[in-house]
């Protein structure tokens, strides 16, 4: 008897050793995680940076030969990592989101603007142009763990500029220009 | 009953550890100082990871965002000079210095003391400026100003309290487009009081520098290592807002007298707020826009 008492018995230290094993194990995947959360955090904002730019430019009416469904990647903004594609209008494959809920607020926005743009298109007839077209930009990039994550960006911007219709944009404001000659 | 210490009697091998005891414990804790060490480094690691993260993400596109949100607030109303915005294409060492200033609407950012009221005051209309230069003891950055002068006055290129926004500027280019097209070719200087409108869009090319710790971790994370950002941004400036400036209309409001010609309607006894006829009649009657242009001496 005094012979076991003075060490402890294997089972004793393996028990030991799993506790802090496990523990070890725990805190590991805690900091990764931490440290995995902090770089989607910010891929995250640099993905809403590439496409807010990227949107800037279409805004601007200098995104060359854009159409629907158009991709690339942001090389040359340094992040060739981060893809993209751009979808136009809304009879777009990419402008639906398949996963919304027909019960969501989301799909009966979307259902209204439809449905404002068939009744225009009925009054109006599909050769003009609408004012504002909708640019859906989808950015893609690999998150910590490897799985691509996606960042989706949606915004009404004006027709001319998408198509880079330059006459539709004469139309729409070069009468401003004369006006403002006549003021001066 | 008390155990002695030191039992007489037994042999001297309990006085002590076995050399065995000994070595096992120092492996043992070598094992627990190697996995302390390990768990410090890489945390400093994933420390340095975040660091470069909130660097890059921060510096650059916070500058954008700042000029972007002033550009947004111009004061395009009732421009009478068309004194609204300068831009001028600088050089310092060679690279990229421009410079720009306009009045920007909004509260702003400094206070400035009034004596009339013995308080700090917040002007709600600003001349703002970026401003770039040398920076001191060093030949291989700028440092990057953002100007704000209280109010406006003659001059708006002059003045003001300067706050200091980056230090460690590589270069700082602002290019100004004067109308759509298919493929335009940017202006390096615009000076609305010369041009009597605004550029329909402006492109800021930023290029900057930071000081990234690397590290193994920090590799793992998209573009965290980079230490030279260049940071490019395209920033519209909408028809109707171009449409404001370059007719110099002014804002009125209803019922106010704007030094036009007769005194407002005074049907104000019942003190509701009056309906969209109403404020209809009340702008007929009191003569609103025709004030004109106020023509020279500043506004």
């Amino acid at each position: 008897m005094p012979r076991r008492a003075q060490g402890f018995t294997l089972m004793e230290v393996m028990a030991a050793v799993m506790l802090i094993a496990i523990a070890m194990t725990t805190l590991m995947d805690l900091r990764n995680r931490s440290v995995g959360r902090a770089a989607d955090g910010r891929s995250m904002s640099v993905a809403a940076r590439l496409s807010s730019q990227l949107l800037h430019r279409i805004e601007a009416a200098q995104a060359l030969d854009l159409f629907d469904g158009m991709s690339g990647d942001f090389s040359e903004e340094g992040f060739s990592d981060f893809t993209y594609v751009v979808a136009l209008g809304d009879g777009s494959n990419y402008a639906e989101n398949n996963q919304i809920d027909s019960d969501s607020p989301e799909w009966a926005w979307r259902d209204s603007l439809r449905k404002r743009e068939d009744d225009r298109m009925d009054e109006e007839g599909d050769d003009q142009r609408p004012e504002k077209t909708r640019v859906v930009i989808r950015v893609t990039y690999p998150g910590f763990d490897l799985e691509p994550v996606e960042y989706r960006l949606e915004a009404m911007v004006d027709s001319w500029a998408v198509y880079r219709d330059f006459e539709l944009y004469r139309d729409l404001w070069d009468s401003n220009n004369e006006k403002a000659d006549v003021i001066r | 009953m008390k155990r002695p210490l030191i039992k007489t009697g037994q042999t001297a091998s309990r006085l002590g550890f076995t050399l065995m005891e000994v070595l096992v414990s120092m492996f043992i804790s070598a094992l627990i100082m190697t996995a302390i060490f390990t768990s410090l480094e890489s945390t400093q690691k994933a420390v340095d990871a975040i660091h470069n993260i909130t660097l890059t993400e921060r510096a650059g596109p916070q500058l954008v965002e700042m000029f972007r949100k002033d550009l947004e607030r111009l004061a395009v109303y009732d421009a009478g000079e068309y004194t609204l915005l300068k831009g001028e294409s600088k050089n310092l060492r060679g690279v990229d210095a421009d410079r720009i200033n306009m009045l920007v609407v909004g509260r702003s950012v400094l206070p400035q003391y009034n004596a009339l009221i013995d308080r700090m005051t917040y002007a709600p209309i600003n001349e703002v400026g970026y401003w770039v230069r040398n920076r001191d003891g060093s030949a291989d950055f700028l440092e990057l100003y953002r100007r704000e002068d209280f109010l406006v006055d003659d001059d708006i290129e002059r003045e003001g309290n300067f706050s200091m926004l980056n230090d460690r500027i590589i270069s700082f280019n602002l290019q100004y487009y004067r109308e759509p097209d298919y493929d335009p070719a940017p202006d390096d200087n615009w000076d609305s009081t010369l041009e009597a409108q605004l550029p329909y869009c402006i492109e800021l090319f930023l290029e900057l520098e930071i000081q990234p710790r690397k590290s193994a971790e920090s590799k793992q994370i998209l573009g965290a290592n980079r230490a030279r950002l260049e940071f490019a941004d395209l920033m519209v400036i909408p028809e109707s807002t171009r449409f404001l400036f370059r007719n110099r209309l002014h804002p009125v409001i209803p019922g106010l007298d704007m030094g036009g010609s007769s005194a407002p309607a005074a049907d104000g006894d019942t003190g509701e707020t009056p309906t969209d006829s109403e404020i209809q009649d009340i702008g007929s009657s009191a003569g609103v826009g025709v004030t004109g242009n106020r023509g020279t001496g500043g506004r």
